[in-house]
């Protein structure tokens, strides 16, 4: 067994350093230090940081309570006992309150120390590893690209980085633009694989024969125009990562092949009898229901069950509104040094737009959005009018307004009926979202538009919208 | 101005404290019973408890422990005939500001108050 830490006892009195010394090491296994001031002690200390100390209170030059101000202030997370002599109890309390960790009284008996040096040694050990996990975790969020303190993103990036150290196949799931494939790089990296490269597979972008060839590999002859032996992407990955992105595409007749690798962790190449045992590791990615592609046929259920050994599911940008300053402050510096723009700044109404909109494509709408605003405006405040396109709105609006001849029963209304009932449905949806994007201002909301003030208040009252309810 | 609640189980000694604390301009709440003393302050709001340790059902440290879990913010000083190294240790553990051994001088009191409602 491993000494369970070590001990650095301060004490001026020889006897009890050496009594000390002994009991620790014999009963406790600790490696022991001594050191007889707590001046030495410091040195000692910055040049072999011990796990915890045992100091007495009472010593000549430096007290054993500068000395644990001192030790409090290099490594917090070192765990300091304090020992004094009788009637001391004001510089006892003095000293816990000072942060030292227990005090025993001279003269103890050695299971009474022995305890406290135990309880002493987890403290630091434990202390010490969670502000290792914290730095991890904090230079993982970094590192890997992910931004944002919210709860959210915090567990997340917890369960990537608990998922990460195992073989375990994961499935990616989440909206569009939420970082499916940062988060699969994040895995990799923080993996043991992480040395070797990860292998992407855009699964829609190969047709169905291509995308067999490329994962699985082929032999010479295996087809026309086969005139060598190919490895295929599964033999590359092989010690390594394979992410198969927007897996949900995948042909079916490819989910067979595939998921004979993931059960047997074989390949078996286009053309060749024999089978190849690969070490692979697979991630998937996907924002479809996969569920539903299931309930129709277009994927296998067997395959989604050994896909989804473990889910991580990326938040989207409306669980994590409270991320969005500081994301928006990220891409604007990010940008505005890619762009070579100098020092832009959000206004505090379009900072306030950012974190009201609805961000249907989630980060990378929003990357996008300050990406143009950062190239586009005149500075040095980025304003509200900045950040959406003159012509067509933003993006979300396209996609949120509903195909309006879906309701059938628009057909059997006399035309000018049909027609009326359908502007104004369209009218004062239109108003609503240039109102709610402009925050209930009606003149910014007008010149989006492209209108007058007066027509479109005319438009308001006509449609009964009442401007003041889209504001603060 | 801070709301007080002293706690001893002998009631000229809460007296004597309430009165020179009332001097200094705050408000204290006296109590020899320890039930009436957490029940006052689970109502009310408290910025110290001053307590003794020995009472006459529970311990002062069991006081400051249910004190504590009612309200984490609050400031506590433990006041004491006996002092010893265990009930210090624990009253520092749970919580508490500072740990005072009786007698007390005025002077001190006055300063030990203002100390810890200064934290």
């Amino acid at each position: 067994m491993s000494a369970p830490g070590t001990v650095l006892i301060v004490d001026d009195e020889r006897d009890m350093r050496n009594l000390l010394a002994k009991v620790l090491a014999k009963k406790a296994n600790c490696e022991v230090m001594t050191c007889n001031s707590a001046e030495e002690a410091l040195e000692q200390v910055q040049l072999e940081p011990p796990d915890a100390v045992l100091t007495d209170i009472k010593m000549p030059g430096m007290d054993g309570l500068s000395f644990l101000q001192h030790l409090q202030s290099i490594d917090p997370s070192l765990t300091t006992i304090v020992m004094t002599g009788y009637g001391t109890i004001e510089m006892a309390v003095q000293a816990l309150k000072e942060g030292a960790y227990d005090f025993v009284e001279k003269p103890f008996d050695n299971e009474r120390i022995l305890r406290t040096v135990r309880r002493a040694l987890e403290r630091t050990k434990l202390l010490r590893e969670n502000v290792q996990l914290q730095h991890q975790l904090c230079d993982q969020g970094v590192r890997h690209g992910f931004v944002g303190r919210s709860n959210r993103l915090t567990r997340t990036l917890e369960l990537l980085h608990r998922v990460a150290q195992s073989n375990v196949t994961v499935l990616i799931r989440g909206e569009s633009g939420t970082g499916k494939e940062l988060a699969a790089k994040a895995l990799h990296a923080m993996s043991p694989r992480g040395k070797r490269d990860m292998i992407t597979v855009n699964c829609p972008a190969l047709p169905e024969h291509i995308l067999e060839s490329e994962l699985f590999g082929y032999r010479k002859g295996a087809f026309t125009g086969a005139d060598r032996d190919k490895k295929g992407l599964f033999v590359e990955a092989d010690g390594s990562t394979l992410l198969l992105d927007e897996v949900a595409d995948i042909p079916v007749s490819v989910q067979t092949k595939l998921l004979r690798v993931l059960q047997e962790k074989e390949v078996q190449p286009l053309g060749q009898n024999k089978t190849f045992g690969v070490n692979v590791r697979v991630i998937a990615s996907t924002n479809q229901d996969l569920e539903a592609k299931i309930r129709q046929g277009q994927f296998r259920e067997d395959l989604f069950y050994r896909l989804n050994v473990m889910t991580v599911t990326m938040p989207s940008l409306s669980t994590m509104v409270s991320d969005i300053p500081l994301l928006s402050q990220h891409f604007l510096d990010r940008f505005c040094e890619e762009h070579d723009r100098g020092e832009l700044e959000f206004s505090e109404k379009a900072l306030q737009e950012l974190v009201r909109h609805h961000w249907q494509g989630n980060v990378r709408q929003l990357q996008n959005v300050i990406s143009r605003a950062v190239l586009l405006s005149p500075g040095p405040f980025i304003e509200v009018d900045d950040l959406w396109e003159e012509e067509g709105g933003d993006l979300s609006m396209d996609e949120s307004v509903p195909c309006p001849f879906a309701e059938q029963e628009l057909f059997e209304l006399p035309y000018k009926k049909a027609k009326n009932r359908l502007v104004e449905e369209f009218s004062s949806r239109y108003l609503s979202e240039a109102l709610e994007a402009a925050a209930g201002n009606v003149t910014v909301a007008a010149r989006r538009c492209g209108m007058e003030r007066q027509a479109f208040q005319r438009l308001l009252r006509k449609f009964h919208i009442d401007a003041g309810s889209f504001r603060g | 101005m801070a709301e007080i609640l002293i706690l001893d189980d002998v009631l000229d000694a809460t007296v004597l404290v309430g009165k020179i604390l009332k001097k200094k301009g705050h408000i204290p709440h006296t109590f020899t019973e320890e039930d009436e003393a957490i029940a006052y302050a689970r109502s009310h709001p408290i910025d110290l408890a001053i307590l003794d340790i020995k009472l006459k059902k529970m311990s002062g440290i069991e006081v400051l422990a249910m004190l504590k879990e009612q309200n984490a913010n609050m400031r506590a000083i433990m006041l004491t005939g006996y002092p010893t190294m265990e009930t210090a240790r624990e009253a520092i553990g749970l919580g508490a500001d500072e740990y005072c051994v009786k007698p007390i001088d005025r002077a001190e009191l006055e300063e030990k108050v203002e100390q810890v409602l200064a934290l």
